[in-house]
């Protein structure tokens, strides 16, 4: 079931029925009603035959929290009866111990079945024991990431004692299978989500013309702008190359940000909307990334959810080890201050984003981008009194908005090339089409370049089309970057106004249609 | 105790107000979208389709003995004027392009049940053994079918959105927005759209109108005059590539054979011809399939006529009859039509053994229609 389909808005139309109607008589118990869509939607947008892993991950980290509220409460009992301090302490090392042998398990249960099923195909076929990375078969359950991610988010809480455990095993479920987040997240937190899932809603709550405008802009960008590039970018990068102008290369990897921005980030408005219907806001995943001012800024812009994910479950924990904290003293002791101090941090982030690579997949060119990523922010960190001194030598006056816009355009520029590598599947390959894109990009030679690729009337509509949206997209972009609500504006527009704003956004979105390309989400069964 | 009246406290006007306000905005809204979508089905979907010629006579006509059906084999295939003009015959040509067998089954239900058809031509292709549906081109079925009443195309639309399917897919949400089924986009093609719609333009010049090359002669048929490109070496295999059979499209072939056969209705399945180096590049598929293919047509109870097994000295299409690598343009489909009418005219049965060889010995078909060119024969 597609999210752009009537089976889905059938689907919508009849929870919000039996979801506002729960909620009138019998007041609490709504998330019930969300279990039981949530569990329909599983069926039909995935399969059924992957629900055991979800229950999996569901049970165990269930259980285990269940196990850290009980042994910190025993523990808690325990201290209250003896005074005997060297008693105290044994009885702390033994919970402590027992935890983290179930935080263990649990997590190698957790990422051992995700492990298993995004990558032990490739490791097969990389290994020569199998003919295709996907001779296996194995399905892979809708959202797996996602809710994998969101499992061990609460399961680390519950260890740290920042949340108190779920006791009802349904309610834990609801948390996990909440079907907005299924299809390509956003990775909600448990103290975010929770009390919304939990607490009465009713339609009023619920602002339809700001929700329907999101819903639209979602749509507008992900059919009318990124499906409809699509095509041409996998032409692009086919005719790109060696002996090619660089130029097409160029021209694909710009056309592929635009596809990827719109396909996940209007995937996540459409998906957002869809809560907001339901009285529950989700937790924001982009936030202009393409106005970023650094590598390390658009990353805190970019599928926000997963770097706050990856801050706090990976970067902290490894940034604060023993050894980390030793090898910063020794680099302060041997190289500076400002090394001792960042480096730990560095280290931290090019493991960061490795892990984000191998989470795209485990190919060379997945790995080789996240670590393109890792290092590019690591280096400005350790650089950064160095362009210091440059910029105060040349006098370059920061606060100005060149600057600024420089800046936005230098990380742009960075962004792409990162690109190269995430969107041509092989790594020879991306290294020749940046070879000619930065030695020979030969743009006088571009036209003819296109002309061969032999366009037809069609496809210069859909690109005219996209390039329509994807003004529109900066245009708002920038408004919201200067502190406007774009949508507030809209609703406080007469309403004549705003309907036909939405109309002219469905007529879009239908023209796309009518082109009959596209597919899925790319971020779908991530 | 202080009492409010209910009139001057101002809360309820207020509410009624505010009630009002939202019943208004919301009928402004509803009436801006409903615009909006009739802008678009007018001005963007094409008034003018080959479907929609098709099904424009079909409806026109009041009487008809032949129906053809079929995909876009027998649309540019089998030309209804010439047939008639050698049978005596009233045909129309309902073949429309990626018709699926269970459109062609609605399409001989209408033609018996409406205009007392009594024979029925099938046109077929190796590639129509499994070709699924195809939502662009159900749609334009849909909208000819029930040309003029649109209650009848919204409810068999929504029918369409509805099945198992197609419900899941975005395809339901385009079945409802019809007109991208049957895009125009260029400015000079809004402007025919709305003019042919508001004064009620004549269908085949609207299409000739709206279809580059495309010139209607009559029957529900027209066909494209232009020529297969010198030196254009492409095949079906190398486009559609390795020929399969899809069960269920082989079951809807059956279906139409004995439903045909269960109201007395003749039935003739005709394999139109393609270029002999498209069907050699289908190696030995070729024979297998489409033997398999007749002996199911045969046994219940069809007439099987595979064009591309003609002996070349009793027909001989030259390269110059084709459209393309599988479709034949006019002068071709006139050309077959007058060999069709003579196998399928009085005292046809005789002459269909002399003019057509068999799938059984394909080497003499090879060392006949490749006498030159190697078993993967190109254009040259």
């Amino acid at each position: 079931m597609e999210l752009l389909s009537l089976q889905f808005a059938i689907f919508l139309v009849a929870l919000l029925a039996a979801y506002y109607a729960a909620g009138r008589l019998v007041g609490r118990g709504q998330w019930v009603v969300l279990l039981l869509g949530s569990l329909a939607f599983y069926g039909m947008a995935g399969t059924w035959k992957t629900l055991a892993f979800v229950l999996v991950a569901g049970i165990s980290t269930w259980a285990a929290a269940l196990a850290f509220s009980r042994l910190d409460a025993g523990l808690k009992a325990r201290l209250g009866e003896t005074r005997d301090r060297s008693a105290r302490k044994e009885a702390k090392a033994v919970v402590r111990r027992r935890k983290r042998l179930a935080l263990l398990a649990c997590l190698a249960l957790c990422l051992g079945t995700l492990a298993y099923l995004k990558y032990w195909n490739v490791v097969l076929f990389e290994l020569g024991l199998a003919s295709s990375p996907h001779g296996m078969g194995l399905l892979l359950p809708l959202g797996i990431s996602f809710y994998t991610f969101q499992a061990i988010s609460y399961l680390i809480d519950a260890y740290r004692g920042s949340l108190q455990a779920e006791r009802s095993l349904p309610r834990h479920l609801i948390f996990l299978l909440y079907f907005p987040q299924l299809i390509q997240g956003p990775i909600n937190r448990y103290g975010d989500l929770a009390p919304q899932l939990f607490s009465p809603h009713a339609p009023r709550e619920v602002d339809l013309s700001r929700t329907l405008q999101l819903l639209l802009f979602g749509m507008l960008k992900k059919y009318a702008m990124a499906d409809l590039l699509a095509g041409l970018i996998t032409r692009l990068l086919a005719g790109a190359g060696d002996g090619a102008p660089g130029s097409l290369a160029i021209m694909a990897i710009l056309l592929y940000s635009a596809q990827q921005y719109g396909d996940f980030s209007g995937g996540i408005d459409m998906v957002e909307a869809v809560s907001e219907l339901l009285g529950i806001h989700m937790a924001p995943n982009f936030r202009r990334p393409y106005l970023s001012t650094s590598l390390a800024d658009f990353w805190r812009r970019w599928h926000i959810t997963l770097g706050t994910w990856m801050r706090d479950y990976v970067f902290y924990p490894l940034a604060l080890t023993r050894p980390m904290r030793a090898l910063g003293k020794v680099a302060g002791r041997r190289l500076g201050g400002h090394v001792g101090r960042t480096l730990p941090a560095c280290v931290a982030n090019v493991v960061v984003f490795l892990l984000v690579g191998l989470w795209h997949g485990a190919e060379v060119h997945y790995l080789v981008w996240g670590l393109y990523n890792g290092l590019v922010i690591a280096s400005a960190d350790l650089l950064r009194p160095a362009f210091d001194r440059a910029s105060s030598l040349l006098r370059i006056d920061r606060s100005t908005r060149g600057w600024h816009a420089f800046k936005v355009v230098r990380t742009f520029a960075v962004v792409n090339v990162g690109w190269y590598f995430d969107r041509i599947y092989d790594f020879g390959a991306s290294l020749a089409c940046l070879r000619q894109s930065v030695l020979h990009p030969d743009f006088a030679g571009l036209p003819q370049a296109l002309l061969a690729l032999g366009m037809g009337k069609s496809e210069l509509l859909q690109v005219l089309v996209a390039g329509a949206v994807a003004l529109l997209v900066a245009c708002v972009s920038l408004y919201e970057e200067r502190g406007g609500d774009a949508r507030g504006w809209l609703s406080r527009r007469p309403v004549a106004v705003r309907a036909a704003a939405c109309a002219a956004m469905c007529l879009m979105v239908a023209l796309s249609l009518s082109f009959d390309v596209g597919g899925g989400f790319m971020y779908a069964n991530y | 105790m202080p009492t409010t009246d209910p009139a001057t406290d101002g809360s309820r006007p207020d509410r009624r107000q505010s009630r009002a306000h939202r019943i208004a905005a919301a009928l402004v809204s509803l009436a801006t979208f409903a615009g909006a979508y009739l802008l678009a089905l007018w001005g963007l979907g094409a008034y003018g389709s080959t479907t929609a010629v098709a099904w424009h006579d079909f409806h026109a006509a009041e009487r008809l003995d032949t129906l053809v059906v079929g995909s876009s084999f027998g649309q540019q295939g089998i030309d209804p004027v010439t047939l008639d003009a050698r049978l005596g015959t009233r045909t129309v040509n309902l073949a429309t392009p990626g018709q699926t067998p269970d459109d062609s089954l609605d399409a001989i239900k209408c033609g018996v049940g409406e205009k007392g058809v009594r024979h029925v031509i099938l046109a077929v292709g190796l590639d129509s053994l499994g070709t699924r549906l195809d939502t662009n081109s159900h749609v334009a079925f849909v909208l000819g079918r029930y040309e003029g009443d649109p209650l009848g195309s919204a409810s068999s639309l929504a029918a369409f959105a509805l099945r198992p399917d197609v419900v899941g897919t975005r395809d339901s949400v385009r079945a409802l927005f019809p007109w991208t089924c049957l895009p125009t986009y260029s400015p000079r093609s809004v402007a025919l759209n709305l003019r042919s719609r508001i004064l009620g333009g004549d269908v085949a010049r609207a299409t000739e109108g709206l279809v580059r090359g495309w010139h209607y002669v009559g029957g529900g048929y027209g066909n494209y005059d232009r020529t297969i490109a010198p030196g254009d070496g492409r095949t079906s295999l190398q486009v559609f590539g390795s020929p399969h059979v899809d069960r269920c499209v082989w079951d809807e072939y059956a279906a139409i054979c004995d439903w045909c056969r269960e109201h007395d209705v003749s039935l003739t399945v005709v394999a139109t011809p393609h270029p002999a180096y498209d069907i050699a590049a289908f190696g030995d598929d070729y024979p297998r399939i489409m033997g398999d293919f007749q002996r199911m047509v045969q046994a219940r109870g069809a007439t099987y006529l595979d064009l591309n097994l003609a002996h070349r000295d009793c027909y001989d299409p030259p390269l110059s009859d084709f459209d393309d690598f599988e479709h034949l343009n006019a002068t071709g489909a006139e050309r077959l039509t007058n060999v069709l009418a003579r196998l399928i005219g009085p005292g046809g049965a005789g002459e269909r053994d002399v003019v057509l060889g068999s799938y059984d010995d394909w080497d003499v078909w090879r060392r006949e229609h490749l006498p030159q060119a190697g078993d993967d024969g190109r254009q040259s």
